[in-house]
């Protein structure tokens, strides 16, 4: 009603500048609204209660000349609840005598599996033939290995165990992503893998000729992190 | 046949006999090819590739630079005789690539390596993958955006059109007839237009203010400006790399882990440049293209890493000269909200899409959800937790005495006191 009785008492003129102006906002308002983007995050009400006080992990840190808050471990540091290895870069004898105690259950095999479709299976492929999505797409220019290959059929477990800490030719060290048990569930599901293709017979499984844990302190140790965290997630 | 057409008829037939030529020699010469590309893969390719540089050096071409072909096999056989023997292209080689011992083949004969050289002379590189087509919906649904806003305009402009041209009728009827048009008030005297326009505005004024307000400190939407122009549609959409790979945290621990620069070389030693940028061009939110190369260079820059000798620059103690990235932090709860990564991807099972949206999709990450405490709470009363595959719950005897009776198909993250204060602000 109002707005019929305002039109009316305008006259042309007007009602073209009306036309003009709200074409004008619409427009405008259309090419402001690209998605919503916005490149600052804006204000807060209280600082003191949304930044933490306390040095947070990825807040910097004055105390330290590279003002990096998570720091590297000491040399030899162990975290609560993870296993130690005792293994040294470079040592290539070591290598290939080094093993673990530890045996595998069907749950923590097929854990392994899921961990190396994550991180190995982007470049080793998800059937282990070196066929990954990065060198089946061309962008890798060399073959990661085929474990299926006569090469790595029978390659000590250590060997592998030390590619995965320290890398070996283009690959790089996947100590930051695996933990130390991590690595041997990995590696445990791959022999499993190769058992049933030709490898050697495989040993890791709870049912094969396992040897207690010797180090009873690192399985306490898991075990006790495994509870631990469980409860640590519950709580919160 | 009409006469004009005789010479292109005469051009074609000649063409397809010599592409039919020509097809039969590429037969003939790749009938030699397969059993190299066999031994090519199955022995040399963890190190070599026929076009770029890898641990060895490209190979496609590379028996042209040999003194004659007897030097290649034994080269392949044994390269380190050649070296030892102080050849000067073994050792001209064997320099270049950093002195790296590559393994002896005594097992292979001369006609396998002939084979093998052979097929790295044919190569040719895979066509580039097609990239998926995601974004353009969303361009797609923004088009009918504009569509929509054009066609109510026009229909509102053809309204007062109309209605204007019936009210002159109506003035002109009027004084053809000699009825007196009503006198004009002016709009902004109006008691009426006041009225309404002030309570209008009041309402405005206050969902502004209360809306404003509410969302004061909340960042959905943000898209910051990154020191380094890293596409997630680029890794985690086209490359398929999975979001644990580089946020490894997120199945341990209260953060998901922002990748250090270590975990990017483990692709980037190999990977010095971007090829997709036909299939997929990369562009800031603004439009402005990026060159993805020179963003790789620039990863090399903070990682340490020397590209022409293949290796990371080392301090005096043998510690790599690497800076960390200073990534603008997208996602911020306050300090009084406690979020735990590992207890919903872990424990929880939530996609990090249902939190973070369509993150394979983003050049540049934004910030999907709001975060908001409402946000929080809505979805623990609607999400189930992994209620039978969780022996923590075994203590919850009602409920599941209720799952065995059939009361209940399943038990929310709200029954289970999801919505308790104190499980998020201690
Ligand atoms: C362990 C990694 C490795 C493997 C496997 C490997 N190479 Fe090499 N190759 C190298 C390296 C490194 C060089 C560079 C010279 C050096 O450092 O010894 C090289 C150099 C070469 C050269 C260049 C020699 C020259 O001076 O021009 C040829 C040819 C060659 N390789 C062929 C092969 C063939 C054929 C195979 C498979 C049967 C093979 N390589 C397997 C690492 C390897
Ligand atoms: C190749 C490594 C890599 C992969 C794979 C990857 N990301 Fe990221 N992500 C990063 C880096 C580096 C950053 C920091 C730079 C940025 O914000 O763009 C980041 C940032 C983020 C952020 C914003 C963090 C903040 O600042 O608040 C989210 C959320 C995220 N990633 C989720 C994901 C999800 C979900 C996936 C899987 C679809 C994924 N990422 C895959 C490397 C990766
Ligand atoms: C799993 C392997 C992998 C990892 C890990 C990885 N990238 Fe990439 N990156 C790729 C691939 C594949 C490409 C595309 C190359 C192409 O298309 O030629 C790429 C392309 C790029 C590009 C160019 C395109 C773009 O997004 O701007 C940049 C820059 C880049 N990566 C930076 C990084 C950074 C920074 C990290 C560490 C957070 C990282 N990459 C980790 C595989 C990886
Ligand atoms: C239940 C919702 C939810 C899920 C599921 C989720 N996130 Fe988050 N994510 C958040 C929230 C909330 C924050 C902000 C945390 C903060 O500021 O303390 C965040 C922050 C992040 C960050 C940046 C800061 C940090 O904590 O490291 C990254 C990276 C990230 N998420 C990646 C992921 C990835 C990858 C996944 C899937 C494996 C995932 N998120 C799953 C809600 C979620
Ligand atoms: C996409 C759905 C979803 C969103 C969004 C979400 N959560 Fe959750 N949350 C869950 C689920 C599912 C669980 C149950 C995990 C389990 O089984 O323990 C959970 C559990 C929790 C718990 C543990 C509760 C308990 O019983 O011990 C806390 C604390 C929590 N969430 C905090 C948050 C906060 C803070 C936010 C917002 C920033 C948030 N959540 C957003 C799904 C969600
Ligand atoms: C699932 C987790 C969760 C639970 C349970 C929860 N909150 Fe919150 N609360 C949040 C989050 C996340 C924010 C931050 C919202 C923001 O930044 O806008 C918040 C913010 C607040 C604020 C600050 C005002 C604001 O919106 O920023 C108050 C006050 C608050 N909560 C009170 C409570 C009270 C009282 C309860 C119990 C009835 C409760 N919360 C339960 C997650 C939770």
């Amino acid at each position: 009603m109002t707005f019929e009785f305002l039109l009316f008492t305008l006259n042309m003129n007007k009602i073209k500048s009306i036309v003009v102006v709200s074409l004008g906002l619409t427009l405008g308002l259309a090419s402001c609204d690209s998605g919503n983007m916005r490149r600052t995050p804006g204000h807060i009400y209280a600082p003191d209660m949304t930044y933490s006080v306390a040095y947070d992990a990825y807040t910097s840190n004055p105390n330290f000349s590279d003002s990096l808050t998570s720091r590297k471990p000491v040399e030899g540091a162990i975290a609560r609840g993870h296993l130690y290895d005792h293994l040294k870069e470079g040592d290539t004898t070591a290598y290939k005598t080094y093993t673990t105690s530890m045996r595998f259950n069907a749950d923590e095999l097929k854990e392994g599996g899921r961990l190396f479709n994550i991180y190995c299976g982007i470049c080793h492929g998800s059937n282990l033939d070196g066929q990954g999505p990065l060198f089946a797409s061309g962008k890798f220019a060399s073959m990661p290995a085929n474990f299926k290959d006569a090469k790595y059929l029978h390659m000590p477990v250590g060997q592998m165990y030390a590619a995965i800490k320290y890398g070996k030719n283009m690959m790089g060290s996947y100590a930051s992503q695996l933990d130390v048990k991590q690595r041997w569930m990995v590696l445990a599901y791959i022999k499993k893998y190769q058992s049933a293709n030709g490898g050697d017979a495989f040993t890791f499984g709870e049912s094969g000729k396992a040897t207690p844990v010797v180090v009873d302190t690192t399985k306490g140790a898991v075990a006790m992190a495994d509870s631990k965290d469980k409860k640590d997630e519950k709580k919160k | 046949m009409p006469e004009s057409l005789k010479p292109l008829f005469r051009i074609c037939s000649r063409s397809a006999f010599a592409f039919f030529i020509v097809l039969l020699l590429c037969n003939f010469s790749a009938s030699a090819a397969p059993d190299g590309k066999a031994l090519f893969m199955s022995n040399c390719a963890s190190c070599h590739n026929p076009l770029k540089d890898a641990t060895g050096p490209a190979l496609k071409d590379i028996d042209k630079t040999f003194p004659d072909k007897e030097w290649g096999h034994k080269w392949v056989k044994n390269s380190q005789t050649l070296v030892a023997a102080g050849d000067p292209t073994a050792v001209a080689m064997f320099n270049k690539f950093g002195k790296v011992v590559m393994t002896p083949f005594p097992q292979l004969s001369n006609e396998d390596i002939d084979a093998i050289l052979a097929y790295v002379d044919a190569y040719a590189p895979p066509a580039a993958a097609q990239a998926p087509r995601g974004g353009e919906e969303a361009a797609g649904s923004n088009d009918n955006g504009w569509i929509y806003s054009i066609l109510t305009l026009t229909l509102l402009v053809l309204a007062v059109i109309l209605w204007r041209a019936n009210s002159s009728l109506r003035r002109a009827a009027n004084s053809v007839e000699g009825v007196p048009n009503e006198k004009e008030i002016p709009v902004y005297r109006s008691k009426l237009v006041i009225a309404v326009t002030a309570i209008v505005l009041f309402i405005l004024a206050g969902y502004w203010i209360v809306n404003g307000a509410i969302n004061e400190g909340r960042q959905q939407n943000y898209q910051p400006l990154q020191p380094l122009f890293y596409s997630h549609k680029v890794h985690a959409g086209i490359n398929q790399v999975n979001c644990l790979y580089c946020h490894a945290g997120a199945e341990k621990s209260r953060q998901a882990m922002i990748p250090s620069t270590n975990v990017c070389m483990n692709c980037h030693k190999q990977i010095n440049s971007y090829t997709g940028a036909e299939s997929y061009a990369l562009k800031t939110a603004e439009g402005k293209e990026i060159n993805g190369t020179e963003q790789i260079q620039l990863l090399y820059k903070y990682a340490g890493w020397d590209p022409v000798k293949k290796d990371y620059n080392r301090d005096a103690k043998g510690n790599i000269m690497a800076t960390p990235i200073q990534w603008v932090k997208i996602h911020n709860l306050p300090d009084h909200v406690y979020f735990n990564h590992a207890q919903h991807v872990k424990v929880g099972k939530v996609q990090c899409q249902r939190c973070h949206g369509p993150i394979q999709e983003m050049d540049e990450v934004y910030q999907f959800a709001p975060l908001s405490m409402g946000w929080c709470i809505n979805c623990h009363r609607q999400t189930e937790v992994q209620f039978g595959a969780n022996n923590y719950y075994s203590i919850f005897e009602k409920y599941h005495q209720e799952l065995k009776e059939g009361k209940r198909t399943g038990v929310t993250e709200a029954e289970m006191g999801g919505t308790e204060c104190q499980k998020c602000h201690y």
